[in-house]
């Protein structure tokens, strides 16, 4: 810019000519000078990158946590095969007698699937498991698939503290839907009343620049350097702590991850610009973002989820229970073999025969197909209530972005889902190569022990990828919808005079 | 009966704020504290009231420190500040029934105080309606309406017609002088020299901490008084 | 206080200061629209919340009773059977809702609800609810608990947080204490009203719920103990929300200005209750670990392989065999006048009953110990002290969990026994045809769980309650020492 000397600035009148600066470039030049030496603006940003900081050091714990259990499954399941594959060798080969108990020899089929065998599945870590806890807490570890009936395995627990599970770990999921908002409204919520109260707003309103603009480039420094040492800290911290995080497909959820911080954190800032365009005092603005906040965050998930939970009850997991039994009670009584479980434990002082095991066997395949037809009755009406719960979210942002972090983490609803439906596929698979074997009367050789089906944790499908991406941008074409309506409401109010 | 016994009072940072103030005010003297801003006037009066303690003296309230048992001396006098501050949820009469309330530890019908508002000078029909529309006139009329219910041996008064049209200001000034009739040892703050004129009965004008003058108002007239004020300010200066 | 000597006017009625200052503050609050609605959206909230529990538990509870009767209707009908076999087919136990989850629902949903019990295993509770409901279900469940734990201290936090500051603020406060007010009669009358308020809604919470409680209908007797346990909910709640009020009113009186003591209040409320309580659980599963459940299973079976189980060639079967011919001085297992199989059934029971009790007993003393460990802060962080004292009196805690499990696993044994029993007095030697009549079944009782009496419940919370009166009172001691010399400027 040329300096004019004083004595003509005195008569000049503003050329045309001289560059001209948008008030929002002003705020924002002037916003930054004061906040470099807010210390308030300054300790919202270090508490959030340390608690960035912190969530990615405890994801990091949980996913080695995992790891190491899934390694301990491993092990079993490499020990039962290999003593299993010795004991056959040295039967094989003449070394030694077959077990009396059908259920101890591993050449019979169906107890071999039943227990022994049964084959692990898991739903490996995605690229970004660090960033959400999601569903994963709730699911076992591993999942050890038996040709038994499917209820017996699915629904074995991984032990944790029931208590820990209610209350839920510190993950980045929780930092960045819960507290990032909260250190947003505390360095958002006196944008206007803020000038006012220091008396500098009659200074602001006489200029000609429109207020919106002006407030937008104070909240584009404010909000907007909190949302990027968010951003930088989370992929810093994940470039330290878990550089896996980048490969794999990980880049592309990152990027998605970052754009979804930053529009939920739009979000957040509208509701405060909005907020203030009612032109209340600080304390006002304070409480009422503070009931937006708990509104939001914490009454709108719990009334939707008390409203599926009237409307959609889940289902009672007792009934499959009951029926399960008495298929099996029905189906032993029909094959007259109502002590199949007993022979099972106690058959050693007599050689079993083949028919006793296949016995077992049709008992469970007929307890199974009851089993089956409950599981899919009720987990048709979980999906009632879950896309119930779905419809509703679209009135919370921080649910549609805990459900994004969720997905974008691999942790969410259309993974988990996947995974068990290839379980339970996986399951017909195992279930149908014993009892294949076990209704020719085979013996399991060598041959078959090297070709027992594997689940191919990895082989998720396109479909499931496609579902997941849609969501993620469902929820946040939602956010952004939300951002922009508060945005452009906020706008239209400041410009009113007042 | 207010007395001021070398009274001095430093704040953080080695400000003196008040330096060895001697004052004496006898019951039915009006004493007017003048002298610029940062002089030391307010803070005379917070000393009284014992919201702050002094560095050394006493600031004493018919005999009691206010330093020593800032209760027992606050409950013998009242305080009119420059803005009185009402509850604007409530109405005039509640706000007095509330203040005499707290003051006395007596419940007063609603008689009594409409007597007390009228006595100070205070519209009547306007006691029912919230605080809220009060101008600053009424809102120091209901200050003075608590210091009658109080019964008060002294009034400490904080510049309190500033801001006061004139019309108003006399009208208070009248009041005051009820006040004196009954009894009252009146210290009041001010930076009006027409008002110290017409109320006081002595005048102090202070600079940075001390009282540097006390003048008689009957041996003076307004514009001695503004001489005196200007004469005083510019010795301090000097010095 | 006397009046100054000379009063020519006749002495009024006597008022109490602190009663004055709670009047004015009542007034204040029943006249501002602000508070009106946040009460009536409170009231709304509880209210709302109670009647979604309560359809929720009516259904849990006709969902109890049908699963407990379709398992004795299996179990019953198994017909004429060898008793061991019966014992393996086993029956289910299933976790009643207590009423008074309706207040706050705990660990239910994530504990399991149902326990296979079958011979010579004890198997941990199954089907977590929780696993059937949304990812959003975990952001918030809308309970009475989670409105006085969370709604509520933000209440208190708006009554006190301008107490002081609004009053300096607005220029009311040297007034008032020029009239020679106590400062701490100002303290306690603006508590007493803003306690008043908190305590009332609690108090109508409370009453909602025992009205909620007598609209269950429970197959169980209503139990005496709801009683002291809603007393005991009502008294930690009290002593929370009281907490907040002092600390809020502790800050306004020291606080430069109400916007400070505001955004320094609700920081405190953030941490209190949303980050402590997960930052504990990260700590928790830390400092003191949980095995897998691979480890917990392998370590229970390896323990298991010193029994002898149905294997005869074992050297523990060899040598209990030659035990029993020896107190019988028989010979052969023959001309033993008792079936053996029933004995050795019951030996093996009862050594597996051993290695049950240590793993599951060490188990769950793991689990309280996390939670002894977690609510330790709570004189500092009131809400890890009240969560477990509230989830303790709603009966819906890890300790009232393992109470269930422990009755379940008794039950089990004495299912276990009765069928051995029924061997050894009925069954021959030799004979491997031995089936029991089917009215055996009939004879052998459902499970039928009886939840521990109040007296219990308020012994496992003796410590938290301690945590939550210390914290409370040194919130109150804090007013109080702040009160006693506000900042006037």
């Amino acid at each position: 810019m040329k300096t004019t000397p004083a004595t003509t600035l005195e008569r000049a009148e503003p050329r045309i000519d001289r560059p001209r600066t948008s008030p929002f470039r002003a705020a924002m030049g002037c916003e930054w000078r004061l906040a470099r030496d807010d210390f308030a603006w300054w300790a919202a940003v270090a508490l959030l990158v340390g608690c960035v900081a912190y969530a990615i050091q405890e994801g990091r714990a949980r996913i080695d946590a995992r790891a190491r259990a899934l390694a301990e499954a491993a092990l079993d399941e490499e020990r039962r095969l290999g003593a299993l594959t010795v004991l056959l060798g040295r039967i094989d080969r003449g070394e030694e007698k077959a077990p009396a108990a059908p259920y101890r020899d591993p050449r019979n089929a169906i107890y071999v699937g039943r227990g022994q065998g049964a084959a692990l599945a898991h739903l490996p870590d995605a690229p970004l498991a660090i960033a959400a806890v999601g569903l994963s807490d709730l699911y076992p570890q591993v999942l050890k698939v038996s040709a038994g009936i499917r209820d017996g395995f699915l629904f074995a627990d991984e032990i944790a503290n029931p208590a820990g599970l209610l209350h839920g770990g510190f993950d980045l999921a929780f930092v960045l839907v819960s507290l990032y908002p909260m250190l947003l409204l505390a360095v958002c919520y006196n944008v206007l009343s803020g000038e006012r109260e220091q008396g500098t707003l009659a200074l602001l309103a006489a200029s000609s620049a429109p207020l919106a603009r002006v407030l937008l480039g104070k909240l584009a420094v404010r909000a907007g350097g909190l949302t990027a040492a968010a951003i930088v800290a989370a992929w810093v911290g994940l470039a330290l702590a878990h550089p896996s995080s980048f490969r794999g497909g990980g880049l592309m959820r990152l990027t998605a991850f970052t754009g979804a911080v930053a529009l939920y954190g739009a979000f957040w800032t509208a509701l405060a610009l909005f907020v203030n365009s009612f032109r209340r005092d600080s304390a006002f603005n304070a409480v009422a973002l503070v009931m937006a906040w708990v509104v939001l965050l914490l009454v709108a998930p719990a009334t939707i989820n008390a409203a599926a939970q009237v409307l959609y009850p889940a289902p009672a997991r007792s009934e499959m229970i009951e029926e399960v039994r008495a298929a099996s009670v029905d189906a032993e009584r029909d094959l007259d073999a109502a002590e199949a479980r007993y022979r099972e434990e106690h058959a050693e002082a007599k050689p079993a025969g083949d028919g006793r095991s296949r016995r077992t066997l049709e008992v469970t395949i007929a307890a199974d197909a009851r089993a089956d037809e409950v599981l899919a009755r009720q987990e048709a009406r979980i999906r009632e209530q879950r896309a119930l719960c779905d419809r509703l979210a679209f009135l919370a942002p921080p649910i549609m972005f805990h459900d994004a972090l969720a997905e974008l983490a691999g942790n969410g609803h259309t993974r988990w889902d996947d995974y068990l439906a290839r379980v339970a596929d996986f399951h017909e698979t195992w279930k149908s190569f014993f009892v294949d074997r076990a209704g020719r009367d085979a013996r399991l050789t060598a041959d078959d022990y090297a070709h027992f089906p594997r689940f191919d944790p990895d082989a998720s499908g396109p479909a499931s990828a496609d579902a997941s991406a849609r969501r993620v941008a469902a929820s946040l074409a939602s956010i952004a919808l939300a951002a922009v309506v508060l945005f452009a409401w906020s706008t239209r109010r400041l410009a009113r005079a007042g | 009966m207010l007395e001021a016994d070398s009274l001095t009072k430093d704040y953080p940072g080695g400000v003196r704020a008040l330096d060895s103030l001697d004052l004496k005010v006898p019951p039915g003297e009006v004493f007017c504290l003048l002298g610029p801003n940062g002089a030391g006037k307010t803070t005379t009066v917070n000393l009284f009231l014992g919201f702050v303690e002094p560095t050394a003296g006493r600031a004493l309230v018919c005999g009691v420190d206010s330093r020593l048992d800032p209760l027992a001396a606050r409950r013998k006098l009242a305080y009119i500040p420059e803005n009185v501050m009402l509850y604007g949820k409530l109405t005039g009469l509640e706000n007095l029934r509330y203040f005499s309330d707290l003051a006395t530890g007596y419940r007063l019908d609603r008689g009594e105080l409409l007597v007390l508002l009228d006595r100070a000078g205070f519209p009547v029909e306007e006691a029912d309606r919230p605080v809220s529309g009060y101008s600053k006139g009424m809102r120091q009329k209901v200050g003075i309406a608590v210091a009658l219910a109080k019964r008060a041996e002294a009034l400490l008064l904080d510049e309190p017609t500033s801001g006061l049209d004139p019309l108003a200001a006399n009208e208070f000034a009248r009041l005051i002088e009820t006040l004196r009739g009954e009894g009252m040892a009146i210290l009041m703050v001010t930076h009006d020299l027409f008002l110290a004129q017409q109320c006081g009965v002595r005048v102090g004008i202070m600079r940075s901490g001390r009282l540097v003058r006390t003048l008689e108002t009957v041996a003076t007239d307004h514009l001695g008084l503004e001489r005196a004020y200007l004469e005083a300010s510019r010795v301090a200066e000097a010095s | 206080m006397t009046r100054p000597a000379g009063s020519t006017a006749e002495l009024g009625v006597p008022v109490n200061p602190i009663a004055t200052v709670a009047r004015k503050e009542w007034l204040d609050v029943r006249r501002d629209s602000r508070w009106r609605a946040l009460v009536v959206v409170t009231l709304l909230l509880m209210l709302a919340s109670l009647a979604t529990g309560l359809a929720q538990i009516r259904r849990l509870e006709a969902e109890h009773r049908a699963a407990e009767q379709g398992d004795r209707r299996a179990w019953t009908a198994q017909g004429a059977k060898n008793p061991h076999s019966a014992a393996h087919f086993g029956q289910y136990a299933f976790k009643p809702a207590g009423p008074l989850a309706l207040a706050d629902p705990g660990v239910d949903a994530y504990a399991g609800n149902a326990a296979y019990l079958e011979a010579h295993k004890q198997n941990e509770v199954q089907f977590r609810a929780a696993r059937d409901a949304t990812l959003a279900a975990r952001m918030g469940r809308l309970t009475p608990a989670f409105v006085l734990q969370t709604v509520m201290p933000l209440m208190a936090l708006l009554l006190g947080f301008s107490a002081f500051s609004g009053e300096r603020e607005k220029g009311t406060l040297p007034q008032l204490l020029s009239l020679g007010v106590r400062p701490t009669h100002l303290l306690l009358g603006k508590g007493l009203a803003g306690a008043g308020v908190l305590l009332g809604l609690l108090a109508l919470a409370c009453v909602g719920l025992a009205a909620g409680l007598r609209a269950i209908p429970s197959g169980h007797e209503a139990q005496a103990g709801d009683g002291l346990r809603t007393a005991g909910l009502f008294l930690a709640y009290a002593l929370y929300l009281v907490g907040f009020l002092a600390l809020a009113l502790a800050v306004s009186a020291r606080a430069p200005s109400s916007r400070s003591a505001l955004v320094g209040l609700l920081g405190f409320w953030l941490v209190n209750t949303f980050v402590a309580p997960r930052l504990a659980t990260d700590v928790v599963d830390e400092a003191l670990p949980l095995p897998t459940a691979q480890a917990f299973r392998d370590a229970v079976a390896a323990d298991k392989r010193a029994l002898f189980g149905h294997d005869e060639t074992h050297p523990g079967f060899v040598a209990f065999r030659d035990r029993v011919l020896a107190r019988y001085g028989v010979k052969r297992v023959e001309d033993l006048p008792v079936s053996f199989r029933g004995l050795s059934l019951r030996e093996d029971d009862e050594a597996g009953y051993r290695i049950f009790d240590r793993h599951f007993g060490r188990l769950e003393a793991e689990i309280e110990r996390q939670d002894a460990l977690r609510s330790l802060p709570g004189f500092l962080f009131p809400m890890l002290a009240l969560q477990p004292v509230s989830m303790a009196m709603a009966g819906t805690d890890n300790r009232h969990h393992h109470h269930f499990v422990r009755a379940a696993e008794a039950h089990r044994r004495a299912i276990q026994t009765a069928a051995s029993q029924d061997l050894i007095d009925h069954a021959r030697n030799g004979d491997e045809s031995y089936v029991a009549p089917a009215s055996l079944w009939d004879a052998i009782p459902a499970f039928h769980y009886e939840r521990p009496g109040a007296a219990w419940a308020w012994r496992g919370q003796a410590a938290n309650l301690a945590s939550l009166a210390a914290w409370s009172s040194a919130c109150c001691l804090l007013a109080w020492a702040a009160a006693r010399r506000p900042r006037l400027s």
